[in-house]
């Protein structure tokens, strides 16, 4: 028997195998994707993004959309939330925009109030409570960047990153001239990425090709290289890859085992606890799919509360291209350097008054349009709407790739919890594994595009101060699949919680979920810092329980 | 299914364009008039200063795609349509198969299509699997001697791939 057994190895799951492995306790990870090393890695387009390697097939497996048609109709559509199936997660594929969140989104309903229509709460700990382990991941996982003190700077325990920031490209300092002149504080974004060689991994190569693909230096802090490597040299961890993890058992109060396909055969798992960590939608999904006659409705869910405040990162990005041409003839050549990173942010405005009433708002990022080339020549293709051919075609292309740059910015903002966006179970639709698929339901509220629009037009002002044309920006209401938290909120209130303070199931003796779905709002950052920080924090937590 | 029993079913355009996958380049009939007619068709989209089918070995890689068991069938089925459909356009304007048509003609015939729902993603499929064979590593048997990337100065990402991947 296993001290702790673990279903997922990305952020969530990677600090508690870390932590308990290195504190002598013998735990077991189990992961449904492929055990792949750093040298496998490369940036094969074709395979990588064309051909979705890290993904399972929509044929095997994938996840239902409840929707409406034109005609009013209600039908299930397919659509795939998966954002990485190899061990270490989706960090390996994360670009790494690491952001803590700030002390007032522990406590959105406290300063901001309700909000009609939102299942907005105060979080059961403060950024005090996050701010040791946000430090801890700085350092033991690996953040670069540089503190620059703006407006809503959060307090830190240590004064600066660790690790320096990462080689910028030319338009960072523009960007910041841009800044300037619009009376913005832009700073450089803090990214899980390391410039120079430490914690006994490689530095970037800067390869032009992060977000997306697998890291094959092993520089971007990725679960995997970060923590599960070195917690693999304690001699106290397994990881079983190619393992589906379809249930888990229990009796009233303890869960007591863990089923799981691998090679096409049924095996099971003891342990004496028991780490949910699949990323949200999918930890819902098993929790959903363990029913048993204690728990009718699913898995510590007798409170009908498991796949409830399913939250996404609201916002959306926008883009704007600079050409040559329009630069001074010193910048020319600057503008077209491959590989460096463009690492600014702005979050002047995470909280902002209108019409007197305060509102949260949010995070913006900048970068480069993602450097894969055939989604760049698909889009040269298009004159408006029409595709061209011959002189034209090629003209576009040369424009594109060697005249002009595309600058990209995201926005982050909160994705206000509410009653329509939650995940359940199909149990008409099957995958592979003969389990019920994750049927998810929409309902986004409104104040998310609300927010999101205002922060863009921040965002545009610093692109057009930049020069760039062909401005475009698309904030929606539509679910970022690589940025999803909640479904298995914490809280105090074991009516309206399915986790306590700890991210232990209320209901079970010996449960923790520890990936995103314990959060009952999102901030408005990527959420990757936080699911690493929080399980740092679960681990410590799990020692303690292992110890009572 | 026929052109405009494809242009009734709405929905399918939306596979369109999705999960296209690609393979280890095979041996095909290069006299079949499919991909003689699709080398034609590549010949009139692509501008003089771009790399050619044969440099970049495109209708090898499409004559790969289409044989592959990891492509849906539907799409190959739609991809093989679409030169049928193109010669019945051609057969309508000019009662000639599009092989047959002067370049001028063909450039209409083009135009024509491109205003059909059809068309639009017949082109833009064939596009893809342009760029696909132009952008991707040569490992997989196409941008033969990185033509593709020597012609807009590409510089791939490093490491670049030294065997096709076990998921294409």
């Amino acid at each position: 028997m296993y001290d702790v057994a673990i279903v997922g190895s990305g952020a969530g799951a990677a600090p508690i195998a870390y932590e308990l492995s290195n504190a002598g306790y013998k735990v077991v990870v189990l992961e449904k994707g492929k055990h792949y090393n750093t040298e496998d890695f490369n940036k094969d387009e074709l395979s990588v993004a064309r051909n979705n390697l890290f993904t399972p097939s929509l044929d095997d497996e994938y996840h239902l959309v409840n929707d409406i048609d034109k005609d009013g109709k209600a039908y299930k559509r397919k659509q795939s939330f998966w954002n990485g199936s190899l061990v270490g997660g989706s960090s390996n594929l994360m670009s790494g925009y690491f952001h803590r969140m700030k002390p007032n989104d522990f406590k959105l309903k406290s300063v901001y109030g309700e909000i009609k229509g939102a299942n907005v709460v105060d979080w059961p700990i403060s950024y005090d409570d996050l701010e040791p382990y946000y430090d801890k991941v700085e350092k033991v996982v690996g953040v670069s960047g540089r503190v620059v003190d703006h407006k809503f700077q959060e307090k830190r325990s240590s004064k600066d990153f660790p690790f320096e920031p990462l080689a910028e490209q030319a338009i960072s300092s523009w960007i910041d001239d841009a800044c300037k002149k619009l009376n913005f504080t832009s700073m450089p974004t803090p990214r899980a990425v390391l410039a120079l060689p430490a914690l006994q991994r490689n530095s970037c190569s800067y390869s032009n090709f992060c977000g997306s693909y697998a890291c094959a230096t092993g520089a971007k802090s990725h679960a995997k290289v970060a923590l599960l490597d070195k917690a693999l040299k304690n001699g106290n961890l397994t990881i079983i890859s190619e393992a589906f993890v379809y249930k888990i058992d229990s009796s009233k109060t303890d869960v007591t085992s863990l089923k799981y396909i691998k090679n096409s055969k049924e095996q099971e798992i003891k342990a004496k606890i028991y780490v949910v960590a699949a990323q949200a939608i999918e930890s819902s999904r098993l929790l959903l799919n363990s029913k048993n006659s204690f728990f009718p409705y699913g898995l510590a869910n007798n409170n009908k509360q498991v796949g409830k405040n399913l939250i996404f990162s609201a916002g959306g990005s926008g883009e704007g291209r600079l050409y040559k041409k329009d630069l001074p003839k010193s910048k020319q050549d600057e503008l077209l350097v491959r590989g460096l990173f463009v690492n600014r942010s702005l979050q002047d405005w995470y909280e902002y008054f209108e019409y007197g009433k305060a509102y949260k708002g949010g995070t913006i990022d900048f970068l480069f349009e993602h450097q894969n080339p055939v989604p760049r020549a698909l889009e040269a293709l298009y004159n408006g709407n029409d595709i061209v051919w011959g002189k034209e075609l090629s003209k576009n292309l040369k424009t594109s790739f060697l005249e002009s740059k595309v600058i990209t910015f995201e926005v982050f903002n909160d994705w206000l919890p509410t009653d329509g966006t939650f995940v359940d179970v199909d149990d008409t639709h099957k995958d592979k594994f003969e389990q019920s698929v994750a049927l998810l339901s929409f309902d986004p509220h409104k104040q998310d595009i609300k927010v999101g629009k205002h922060l863009a037009q921040k965002a545009e002002q610093v692109l057009r101060e930049l020069g760039c044309k062909e401005m475009s920006t698309g904030i929606s209401s539509a679910p970022p699949p690589n940025l999803v938290a909640g479904g298995c909120r914490f809280g105090e209130d074991k009516k309206t919680s399915v986790l306590d303070k700890n991210c232990k199931a209320h209901e079970l003796n010996n449960l923790y979920v520890s990936d995103a779905s314990f959060m009952p709002t999102g901030g408005s950052v990527p959420y990757t810092w936080t699911i690493y920080a929080n399980s740092f924090r679960v681990a410590d937590m799990i020692k303690e329980h292992l110890q009572s | 299914m026929n052109r405009r029993t494809f242009m009734r079913s709405a929905g399918v355009i939306t596979l369109l364009g999705t999960n296209l996958s690609a393979g280890y380049i095979i041996d095909f009939d290069k006299n079949d008039s499919f991909y003689t007619t699709l080398e034609l068709l590549f010949s009139d989209l692509l501008a003089a200063d771009m790399p050619s089918v044969k440099q970049l070995n495109t209708i090898a890689y499409i004559a790969t795609v289409l044989n592959s068991k990891k492509v849906k069938e539907n799409e190959k089925d739609f991809y093989k349509n679409g030169i049928k459909w193109l010669n019945e356009d051609s057969k309508e304007l000019y009662n000639k198969l599009y092989s047959n048509l002067n370049s001028d003609q063909r450039q209409n015939v083009l135009k024509h299509i491109n205003t059909y729902s059809w068309g639009d993603s017949f082109l833009y499929n064939s596009f893809i699997y342009y760029f696909e064979s132009m952008f991707s590593d040569p490992v997989y048997g196409v941008n033969i001697d990185e033509s593709g990337w020597k012609y807009l100065n590409y510089t791939p990402g490093y490491p670049r791939p030294n065997k096709v991947g076990e998921n294409v």
